[in-house]
């Protein structure tokens, strides 16, 4: 009896082991993005396919697209940015609606850019931009990171919120959850729960000899596959002359969510315009840059290793779990597959009706 | 005349802007219908009345027609007013009348409300360059008179209607908002502030101007036309209301153009025209000098404002006045038929010694003298002092012009691409005499006007070159008008990429026998999205 138990356990958790084996066999990645006029676009990576576009409710284009971790709902910055919307992928049904604006208040609330999930998938925080609309004058209000519970439903109320400062571009917790790191003039991080100031890494405000400060300035959130945030920074030489091209200096600041490492590494005399970076989650000194160009940069050596025309423009460049693709968008209705080692172009996935994607984020989940 | 009424109404009722939509309407604005009961009833649902006809921000600023024009295009566009284009005009015409610029406040920026192209003008210091010059042309903020707390009520404006503002290029390397609501209100009311001795002294002629009526004689250039000449017959209707007859003749190959037009005189002296010239709807932004008596400004076309011609008109009866010679320029020991245009002509003509003036010739109406003029192979070449009567004007007499220079000398082109329409440009060539000292590019060098002229683009470096620049971004027509191309993307170029391009002009003309070259620079670029009256 002891041993026939014994058995059934052992065959059960074999059975669960070869279940889990099964599943993790069958994840794939699932690549959501934004396209004009305004739909959520659900595409299967491998098979290099949309399987939906989901129409959302309202007038605006999608920019931002924040997953849960649990890679189900979608949550959206549509309608002029006044509005976060969660759709679920599979079936496009609507569940939550945050309006950020508040009428009682005569303010209107702009989404900023910035915008991110807590790792619990509890929370999305969101860097506002709010002026109060009086009768014959505006009145710009600070800027804060408000925090709205994902549980919310349709008409989500903000739980929290503080002033932060103004011209933050980019946002993110790290993988505990306890730290959120708002990209402005400096990298300032806060504990999301208190609004308490735990650090600033300077940017605007370093000290780096003989260097003006560098501009950073990418706007899209790519990081989730490798948990190392990059992104590209602009700056010049004050001791060389404006004619050397040496003067011109490109770098990656890098902020590792798991142990907050930040660093910042100069890589080239800039040869180009990068508009955003992700980096690999296998070979993490490996990050990659776009715009018209395919850049391949070892963080390690401060290098540019690789770099290749692309067909147009893109903005943003996501890299699957594995580290082995690269997915490139944002801009016109194609998202172009690049092998990460190679960089020869493997595949295409193409907007149906030809929807632009308009600056839209582009973002892989596992499911 | 009903027939021609409704047409002009109906050319009129197409127009979008206010300060051109009057004459269609104006006749319908009931009498009794006081300005200031109109804003009230307008504007007073979120403007506090103040009494004494004053309203919250609207009475604590000054601007152009134009600006007050497009202060109520915001006011349609972001908080859903809703007005007739006839009350529009008539909040304009009162606002503009006792709350504008004085013609000493606007006469550094007339080449912005003329919408002359590819002007630039420097910012009054580097702050004031990023902070309004990086969107707007100087004239944006020069063009209107407030002070700090209105100043800053602008900033919260910006921020709040267009949130971005703030991470721009040139925004988010400083401190932007501390910079625009802490410094620039006050920095902005010292150059722009609302009292002012000029407009003091000018406010009661805004609302008492000179009567216009009459007949003008009219020169100017219309550039890849050349210059021109004509008259016009303006009538009085309503106060501050005219109607125009005016004809012009291009002097380098004679083609003749009619015109009539309605007029509205904002502030005392902001003529503001509609006319139907030849088959052009054309816009009218015109100076009226003080004494009423003569008027500057420019012409252009209502769908292409940067095509049009510069004008000078004086009144016909008025003193002996040279607005134009043609030719500009006459070579030594030759003799030349040359003509004076403008007013009061007819008497007393002299070109200095050692030059003999025959066979004089004069209009009855006296708009233009003109005479066999013979120099000898002696006569020095530059400046000759011509008297027409009272009049001054100058002859050049050169036997090679010293150098051509092409205008602008650079420009900016835009591609059209689905509703929006291409910006062309037009390119002049335009030659000099060095003047007394020799030397080029000084003081006492001497315009010798337009000169007719092939033209050529090529690739303005390597880049452009690989780029191909010269066969995408669009083509040079004869008369050195650029017309760009469509916009992209274009799947020839790479990355797919627009058909932008930046390339070198050539003016090539012939003087004397001799050729005469100069280059330009073009640079062809995305579309003009948004247009205004004051860029």
């Amino acid at each position: 009896m002891v041993n026939g138990m014994k058995r059934a356990v052992l065959a059960a958790g074999v059975a669960a082991v070869a279940l889990t084996g099964a599943f993790a066999a069958q994840a794939r990645d699932i690549l959501l993005t934004g396209a004009k006029p305004n739909l959520l676009v659900v595409a299967d990576a491998k098979a290099r396919k949309v399987i939906h576009s989901w129409t959302l409710p309202g007038g605006g284009s999608p920019f931002a697209v924040v997953p849960s971790p649990d890679g189900k709902v979608a949550y959206v910055v549509t309608n002029r940015w006044e509005q976060i919307l969660g759709i679920e992928i599979d079936t496009g049904k609507q569940v939550f609606q945050a309006n950020l604006s508040m009428p009682e208040k005569n303010e209107r609330v702009k989404a900023m850019l910035a915008v991110d999930i807590s790792p619990d998938g509890r929370e999305i925080a969101v860097f506002e931009s709010p002026v109060r609309m009086l009768s014959d004058h505006y009145e710009v209000q600070p800027t804060r990171v408000t925090f709205y519970p994902t549980n919310g439903g349709m008409d989500a109320k903000p739980v929290r919120s503080w002033e932060a400062p103004r011209r933050t571009a980019q946002m993110m917790y790290n993988k505990a959850g306890d730290k959120l790191y708002l990209i402005s003039w400096n990298v300032e991080v806060h504990d999301p729960k208190t609004g308490k100031l735990l650090e600033t890494h300077a940017l605007a405000d370093w000290t780096l000899e003989n260097s003006t400060p560098p501009d950073v300035f990418g706007v899209w959130a790519q990081f989730e596959t490798s948990g190392l945030y990059v992104n590209p920074y602009f700056a010049m030489r004050t001791d060389s002359a404006p004619d050397n091209p040496e003067t011109y200096r490109t770098g990656m600041v890098q902020i590792d969510l798991e142990t907050g490492a930040f660093k910042t590494t100069d890589f080239e005399a800039t040869s180009g315009i990068i508009f955003s970076a992700a980096s690999n989650p296998v070979r993490r000194n490996e990050a990659y840059g776009v715009y018209t160009q395919l850049y391949k940069i070892d963080l390690d050596k401060g290098e540019t290793v690789k770099k290749i025309d692309l067909p147009h423009t893109y903005y943003t460049v996501n890299v699957s779990t594995d580290g082995s693709e690269l997915y490139v968008g944002g801009t016109m209705d194609d998202i172009g597959v690049y092998d990460t080692k190679t960089f020869e172009k493997i595949g295409a996935i193409d907007l149906p009706s030809g929807n632009d994607m308009g600056t839209a984020w582009v973002r892989v989940v596992q499911r | 005349m009903v027939v021609k009424r409704s047409t002009r109404a109906g050319l009129l009722a197409s127009a979008f802007v206010g300060t051109w939509a009057f004459a269609a309407h104006a006749a319908d604005v009931p009498a009794f219908y006081e300005a200031t009961t109109l804003i009230r009833e307008t504007c007073g649902t979120c403007h506090t009345d103040e009494g004494d006809g004053k309203f919250s921000r609207i009475s604590h600023m000054r601007k152009t027609p134009e600006g007050w024009d497009m202060t109520i295009g915001r006011m349609i566009d972001w908080h859903g007013l809703k007005i007739s284009p006839t009350h529009r005009e008539r909040i304009v015409k009162h606002l503009a009348d006792t709350q504008g610029l004085a013609p000493a406040e606007t006469a550094a920026y007339r080449w912005s409300l003329e919408r002359r192209p590819n002007v630039v003008r420097p910012a009054a210091d580097e702050t004031e360059q990023a902070m309004c010059g990086r969107c707007h042309t100087l004239a944006r903020p020069a063009l209107q008179r407030r002070d700090a707390d209105q100043w800053l009520k602008l900033v919260h404006t910006h921020l709040g209607e267009f949130p971005t503002t703030e991470y721009q290029a040139q925004s988010r390397d400083r401190r932007w908002w501390e910079i625009a609501s802490q410094e620039m209100p006050q920095a902005l009311a010292s150059r722009y502030g609302l009292q002012s001795d000029a407009w003091d002294s000018w406010r009661d002629k805004a609302i008492n101007p000179a009567d216009l009526s009459g007949a003008w004689s009219l020169s100017g250039t219309r550039p890849g036309k050349g210059p021109y000449v004509g008259t016009m017959e303006v009538e009085r209707g309503a106060k501050d209301a005219y109607t125009t007859r005016w004809a012009i003749r291009y002097l380098r190959n004679g083609e003749t153009a009619e015109a009539s037009g309605d007029v509205r005189l904002f502030t005392g002296y902001e003529w503001r025209g509609t006319s139907r010239l030849g088959e052009s709807t054309v816009r009218e932004v015109y100076a009226v000098s003080e004494d009423g008596r003569s008027l500057t400004g420019r012409w252009f076309h209502a769908e292409a404002d940067e095509l049009g011609g510069s004008m000078t008109a004086v009144r016909a009866d008025g003193p002996a006045t040279v607005l134009h010679v043609e030719p500009a320029v006459i070579k030594p020991g030759t003799t030349t038929r040359v003509t004076l245009h403008g007013a009061g002509l007819g008497k007393g003509l002299a070109f200095g010694p050692g030059v003999n003036v025959a066979n004089v010739e004069h209009a009855p109406d006296g708009s233009w003298v003109a005479a066999d003029v013979t120099t000898s192979v002696d006569t020095p070449a530059g400046a000759l002092a011509v008297k027409a009567g009272k009049a001054e004007a100058v002859l050049a007499v050169a036997a090679d012009i010293d150098r051509a220079t092409v205008e602008p000398p650079f420009a900016i082109a835009r591609l059209g691409g689905g509703s929006t329409p291409p910006v062309v440009a037009q390119f002049e060539l335009v030659g000099w005499l060095n003047g007394p000292d020799g030397k080029p590019e000084t003081d006492d060098d001497i315009r010798v006007g337009s000169l007719p002229a092939t033209w050529s683009v090529d690739n303005f470096d390597d880049v452009a070159k690989e780029m191909k620049d010269t066969h995408f971004a669009g083509r040079m027509q004869h008369n050195g008008l650029f017309v760009p191309a469509a916009t992209g993307p274009n799947p020839q170029r790479p990355f797919s990429g627009n058909n932008a391009g930046n390339l070198s002009v050539t003016g090539t003309a012939e003087f004397n026998g001799k050729p005469v070259e100069a280059q330009g620079h073009l640079i062809v670029t995305v579309q003009k999205w948004i247009k205004r009256a004051i860029e």
